[in-house]
């Protein structure tokens, strides 16, 4: 038995008062002469036995009446109590749900919401729950789950066994969705057997043990999902007490690193690399004394100090440098507040010597003078550092071949492959593209006047199951001198034009002027296909009013460049030409920047993707050559776990192992360690891979808590309640719920008691004569 | 305290004089007895009692151990029956107050007007007063184990004075015994008279209705006034009291609201036997508590004494 109000225990001692006055009066008498003694003896003694079995019968009663009102007032809680009260129609089903979202690791005090949740839910289970009861746990985070498929019984066992399971929950990292939550629970409800499915059954009862996040409730608008309404209606409909149980802090100010990136699409080893942490303020003042910690590879780098007003969002711009190639991690931490989870970022990116490029030039196999080559301004939009010295400042490292070596070339060798106006792919080369491609090799095709289209689309299109986004087709010419095509955007968010959509900067993007292009068809359904993704067109123009001005010849033009990604590859398609038989694009800004960027694009799309969500699988895909037998993945908790490859079988994918970690569930830094013998009596050599896995940094940082008003608002006619998570052990979530004040909590019936022991104690004076004496 | 003028009490009417918590107001026992006798005989003339005459019969019926020469010869011509011939002396009825003054006389509890003692006095001083005035012959018999004072009786008015001496002056005795007193008045009193007896009657009915037996054996008539405290009636007490006893050294720590039933049963039980005795013995008993008037005693001792005229 546990008592919530267990300093009141002390009025138990007042038991004894009735004692004393009891002792007091039996000494404390008048004396008075009298004269029928003899009467009186003989009464005494008639009545002596009676006397005192009627004196000590109503001590008694006025001992345990003072003790039921004391124990009342100190609200015992007792479970073996509870069961006494217990009856069939007074059975409780009971649905409680933890929200599992990171905020619920918030720490205030010496407990995180978390903590102050499970144990409420312990104490409740504790104590107001009984054999025939039922219980069913579910989880709220992302996704609604539950413990398990049918509701339990609340038996010694059954309660056992929820308590240590609850005791071992952890909560997740992922935000939270209380209102797609709701309709889950609702879902479940039926669950319970005979839940307001018949007159006079069991009404569930809901228990959501949560810190009353707001934007769990209302994010995006999230209770007027129609989801989330209907769920409401139902549990108004069926009247199911829904109980929200508040375990958190009453004012959680928050400051987090709500992102961090690199500037740079491939980092290159020594390049100054442009790293963007971005931090922001939930708090409701101005931020004091924040420290914005940077570490590289475990080692702190730079520490900044950071200001934040409230509800400001910073971006903080550190430069840093990496003179080792392979995987680095970088990890930002905001030292601040409370829910250490949205403190700290991490960026695990890969160091490169530099990015190795194939350009097959067209132009080489016709005999093409060096100037008058295909890619001659492209090697110096890619290249731009001369020859010598200098060179090694280069990211991109081109090889440039004619298309006859192609056939020949180590495709493996590469990050990408730039094919400049080829005519035609020779044999095996389109088989042998399309499958270092979708090992995630990117590939630039340029076309140009002396590209073949029928072996084009024979070989790379495919009808759509080659390499190319588009059939290629017939050449298109501006149609006189005063007429053109200059370059259109429907939006700039891919990366490649991403430079340009600052409003400043799309004047760059417009002034190419283009004369030529080749007219590709997208399939039908490019719009709907993830995968064909047009990124600008041509637009025909003209020169107006002697040329002062020109005018669009107007609707949408052919596509200018297509993206196509394929397997973990991507293609890249321009349909115009690299060189400047077509256009003055290589005179221009936009040419350097578009094509530079378009490289490091293709080449960063071949790296696997090693900073994660929380929950995303890593999946890495690794040549023969990089096998390893013995690989332990190390995660942010310390535990180690082997790990094995698998060989894939898929089409054109040789011998190739994969990776695969689904269970990235905790954010923070894994580590793979491969280990391997080159050959059997060589030394054994070690690689290391991280990837890193980051919440869902935004709004569910955002601590502020909803008032239950709002609430009531959200969801109207739902039999709403808000307690403290103190309060909700062992009280029913409504009386018509719990069949009327049955749950543990003592006070009620020991009340009842004393107030029936107070009518005893009337009835026996009145019968015992006592009614004035003590 | 003042003294009411005798005879013109405030309001008139004399019959207040009647109260016990008025007459606990008076000093002295003559007017005390005055006032009871006067306010009582002012009653009478709308009492049951109106028409009584105060004038006596001349003769008695004959009766074994009248001397025959007391025989009134002429009154047996006239009737053909047998009356003896009474002397002035003897016309008079010879009454004794036999008046307990043992310790449990001295009862007086809160709410009562005057103890047991003091009332059964007024009571002696009244039928005293009374009696002489009457012409009657009256004695005076105080006890408590025995008898403590004899005053023999006369029918000389101022034999009141000694009769109110004595009672004025009696202070409480020891603890009664009723039934050994009467033995002993049945033994000393040889002529026939009437024995008003004044007591609480506390102590052991057997023996008291033997000593009554005894008296009546005799040919005594005899009036029993049991005069008990208001509380001891109806034993009104609440609070844990030590009861103490006024006769030896009993004392009782009670819970007067849990025996009080008790407690009057067994006085009631008590009550029966001295009544059915009285009945079986054709004795007079009259019960008072000290919060009633004095006329009741008084009426009772009229009639009881036209009855023995009668006889």
């Amino acid at each position: 038995m546990t008592f919530l109000n267990l300093a009141l225990l002390w009025l138990a001692g007042l038991a004894a008062v009735p004692v004393l006055i009891y002792l007091f009066h039996r000494h404390r008498y008048r004396v008075m002469p009298w004269a029928a003694m003899e009467f009186l003896r003989r009464a005494v003694q008639r009545n002596r036995r009676r006397l005192r079995l009627e004196n000590l019968l109503l001590l008694a009663v006025r001992v345990l009446l003072i003790l039921l009102v004391a124990l009342a007032v100190a609200r015992p809680v007792s479970e073996q109590a509870a069961r006494l009260f217990a009856g069939e129609q007074r059975r409780r089903h009971v649905l409680l749900a933890l929200d599992t979202s990171y905020s619920m690791t918030h720490r205030h005090g010496v407990r995180s919401a978390w903590e102050r949740a499970v144990g409420a839910a312990r104490g409740f289970i504790d104590a107001g729950l009984d054999q025939g009861d039922r219980l069913a746990i579910a989880l709220l985070g992302a996704h609604a789950q539950f413990l398990y498929e049918e509701p339990v019984f609340a038996d010694a066992q059954g309660r056992e066994r929820v308590v240590r399971e609850l005791e071992e929950l952890e909560p997740s990292a992922t935000a939270g969705d209380l209102a797609g939550g709701l309709a889950a629970l609702v879902e479940y409800l039926p669950r319970f057997q005979g839940a307001a499915a018949a007159p006079g059954g069991v009404i569930p009862e809901v228990l959501v043990f949560t810190d009353l996040q707001r934007t769990a409730l209302v994010r995006e608008g999230a209770l007027a999902d129609p989801a989330a309404v209907a769920a409401a209606r139902r549990l108004a409909e069926l009247g199911v007490p829904l109980v929200f149980v508040d375990c958190g802090a009453e004012r959680p100010d928050n400051f987090a690193v709500v992102g961090l990136r690199l500037d740079d699409v491939v980092a290159a080893v020594d390049a100054p690399l442009r790293l963007l942490a971005t931090v922001r303020s939930w708090a409701e003042e101005p931020s004091s004394g924040l420290v914005l910690e940077l570490f590289i590879d475990d080692v702190l780098n730079r520490s900044v100090p950071v200001e934040l007003e409230p509800g400001e969002e910073r971006e903080i711009e550190f430069s840093i440098q990496v003179h080792e190639p392979g995987v680095h991690h970088a990890r930002v931490l905001l030292r601040s507040d409370g829910l250490e989870v949205d403190n700290a970022r991490l960026l695990v990116f890969e160091a490169r010597e530099g990015i190795q490029a194939l350009v097959v030039d067209g132009a080489l196999d016709r005999g093409a003078a060096p100037a008058e080559s295909e890619t001659r301004f492209f090697l110096m939009a890619i290249a731009p550092f001369a020859d010598g010295r200098l060179a090694r400042q280069n990211v991109v490292r081109p090889h440039v071949i004619g298309e006859a070596e192609l056939a020949e070339a180590d495709l493996d060798r590469y990050d990408v492959v730039v094919l400049a106006d080829v005519i035609a792919l020779p044999g095996e080369v389109p088989a042998r593209l399309e499958s270092w491609v979708r090992r995630g090799g990117g590939l630039l095709v340029a076309l140009g006047d002396q590209v073949e289209p029928g072996v084009y689309n024979e070989r790379l299109w495919r009808d759509g199951e080659g390499l190319l986004p588009a059939r290629v087709g017939e050449v298109v010419l501006a149609p006189g001198e005063e007429t053109f095509f200059k370059l259109r955007a429907e939006s700039f968010r891919h990366p490649l034009l991403a430079p340009f959509a600052p409003r400043e900067m799309r004047q760059l993007f417009y002034e190419p002027v283009f004369v030529g292009y080749r007219r590709v068809e997208p399939p039908a359904d490019a719009g709907q296909r993830a995968e064909v993704e047009v990124l600008c067109r041509f637009e025909g123009r003209r020169l107006a009013s002697g040329g002062a001005a020109e005018e669009s010849l107007g609707g949408l033009g052919d596509p200018a460049l297509l993206e196509r990604r394929l397997g973990r590859g991507r293609v890249l398609l321009f349909t115009s030409a690299l060189d400047a038989s077509w256009s003055d694009f290589f005179k221009h800004i936009a040419y350097y920047g578009i094509w530079d960027r378009a490289v490091t694009y293709l080449a960063a799309a071949a790296a696997p993707a090693r900073n994660l969500g929380v929950g995303e699988p890593f999946e890495l895909v690794l040549p023969a050559t990089a096998y390893a037998p013995e690989i332990v993945l190390v995660t942010p908790a310390g535990d180690r776990i082997d790990k094995t490859l698998e060989r894939l079988q898929s089409e054109g994918a040789g011998d190739r192992f994969r990776l695969v970690h689904a269970e990235t569930g905790v954010p923070g830094l894994y580590t793979l360690r491969f280990r391997r013998r080159a050959r059997e009596g060589a030394a054994v050599e070690e690689r290391t891979e991280h990837f890193a896995v980051n919440v869902e940094a935004g709004e569910e940082s955002d601590l502020r808590r909803i008032d239950v008003g709002e609430l009531e608002r959200l969801l109207p006619g739902v039999r709403l309640e808000v307690r403290g998570e103190r309060a909700v052990a062992g009280t029913p979530a409504s009386a018509e719920a719990a069949g009327g004040g049955r749950s543990g909590e003592l006070w009620r019936p020991l009340l009842l008691a004393a107030l029936g022991l107070l009518a005893l104690e009337s009835w026996l004076a009145c019968r015992f004569g006592r009614r004035a004496v003590a | 305290m003042a003294r009411e003028p005798a005879g013109t009490a405030a309001g008139g009417d004399i019959r207040r004089y009647l109260l016990p918590d008025v007459l606990a107001r008076l000093r002295g026992l003559d007017l005390v007895a005055r006032l009871v006798v006067e306010g009582f005989v002012t009653g009478l003339h709308r009492s049951p009692y109106h028409g009584f005459s105060v004038e006596f019969a001349e003769y008695r019926e004959y009766t074994p151990g009248d001397e025959i020469k007391h025989i009134d010869w002429k009154v047996f011509g006239r009737t053909d029956r047998y009356y003896v011939k009474v002397y002035e002396e003897e016309t008079n009825l010879q009454a004794f107050l036999v008046l307990d003054k043992s310790a449990s006389m001295r009862l007086q509890s809160p709410e009562a007007p005057a103890s047991k003692l003091q009332y059964a006095t007024w009571i002696a001083a009244s039928l005293a007063y009374l009696m002489l005035a009457q012409r009657d012959s009256v004695g005076l018999v105080t006890f408590d184990t025995e008898v403590r004072d004899f005053v023999p009786p006369s029918q000389h008015p101022s034999h009141l004075k000694v009769m109110l001496g004595h009672l004025d002056q009696m202070e409480p005795g020891h603890e009664s015994d009723l039934g050994a007193v009467m033995h002993a008045l049945a033994e000393q009193v040889r002529r026939k008279g009437l024995f008003i007896v004044i007591s609480d009657l506390l102590d052991d009915p057997e023996k008291i209705l033997f000593g009554l037996r005894h008296l009546r054996y005799r040919r005594h008539e005899v009036i029993l006034f049991q005069v008990l405290d208001p509380a001891e009636r109806t034993f009104p007490l609440r609070d844990m009291t030590k009861l103490v006893a006024l006769e030896g050294e009993a004392e009782e720590i009670v819970d007067p609201i849990a025996i009080r039933k008790s407690y009057l049963e067994e006085l009631e039980r008590f009550l029966d036997a001295i009544r059915n005795g009285c009945r079986n013995t054709r004795t007079d008993y009259v019960l008072l508590d000290t919060s009633m008037p004095l006329g009741i005693a008084l009426a009772r001792y009229l009639a009881t004494r036209s009855e023995v005229k009668l006889r």
